[in-house]
């Protein structure tokens, strides 16, 4: 049995927390978290993107079915001297894959999140993967001209 | 892949870290333990694929298209490699024909860089798997 990471264990503490917030109508029941399990940071460039421009994703598996349980995909930018976060998509919340913007001036979050897709089932964790690498990984231009002007 | 350009296999990529038995070929991690990917192209010149290892810390998985699927190798960078009989690059080489040589070197071997811009002298290449 493989022994969850993290992530798989946030997941898990999250999942107590949050199930109780979801109409019981609009709920999806994640899978056992001992069955999940974590995967590393993979960091690759954005296509025609400078070295100062990078995306880390990490995700949970349900390793039975190999199911996508969680994921992070998070665009980073070299600038003086350390990577800054620009934007981040996540399925942290259990009930939604939705999006972060980040300010340059002051490195927190910037506005609120923006929704891409209801997790009701897990294949919508699946959707919401590719919506992500979407937005984050194909608009990386965009997210990184914005996190400049804020 | 039918459309050989960066963006597709970057693309092509991301569908492929949803795969357990993609994942598992990526044997290369850095210092920091990620696992830093670097999408190259067969018409590449062998110094802008250095280039690039140098800028993710000097080792990277390296996905190469061919044909329907993609190859990876594991590179590493290396400082001073007095060794006379590995074979040099030159400027002119291709990422397409450096990879090519390291399949007919039986999968691995081990090359100089010298004159190429990369901040290492030398490094060494491994064929880690196809996947399509």
């Amino acid at each position: 049995m493989p022994k969850p990471g993290k992530a798989a264990q946030s997941h898990r503490d999250k999942h107590v927390v949050d199930m109780s917030k979801i109409p019981p109508e609009d709920r999806w029941i994640p899978p056992d978290p001992e069955e999940c399990e974590e995967t590393a940071d993979y960091t690759m460039r954005p296509s025609e993107a400078p070295s100062t421009e990078r995306i880390k994703v990490r995700m949970v598996d349900h390793v039975p079915t190999s199911a996508l349980v969680d994921f992070a995909i998070v665009h980073e930018t070299f600038h003086k001297g350390k990577w800054r976060l620009v934007a981040k998509a996540d399925s942290s919340h259990d009930d939604e894959v939705h999006i972060h913007q980040y300010s340059r001036r002051t490195g927190q979050q910037y506005g609120g999140t923006e929704q891409l897709i209801p997790i009701k089932a897990i294949e919508d964790v699946d959707a919401g993967y590719y919506l992500a690498y979407e937005r984050i990984v194909e608009n990386w231009a965009a997210n990184r001209a914005r996190w400049n002007d804020v | 892949m039918s459309d050989l350009n960066r963006a597709n296999v970057t693309r092509f990529v991301y569908e492929q870290l949803r795969n357990r038995s993609f994942r598992s070929k990526l044997k290369v991690t850095s210092s920091e333990g990620a696992t830093p990917i670097v999408v190259a192209l067969p018409s590449d010149p062998t110094s802008t694929l250095l280039s690039e290892l140098d800028a993710v810390g000097g080792a990277a998985n390296v996905v190469l298209p061919v044909g329907d699927g993609v190859l990876i190798f594991g590179m590493h960078q290396a400082d001073g490699d007095d060794t006379e009989d590995i074979p040099t690059l030159t400027e002119r080489c291709t990422v397409g024909v450096f990879l090519a040589r390291v399949v007919s070197d039986g999968g691995r071997g081990r090359y100089k860089f010298r004159g190429l811009g990369s901040d290492h002298e030398s490094g060494r290449a491994e064929l880690l798997g196809l996947a399509s």
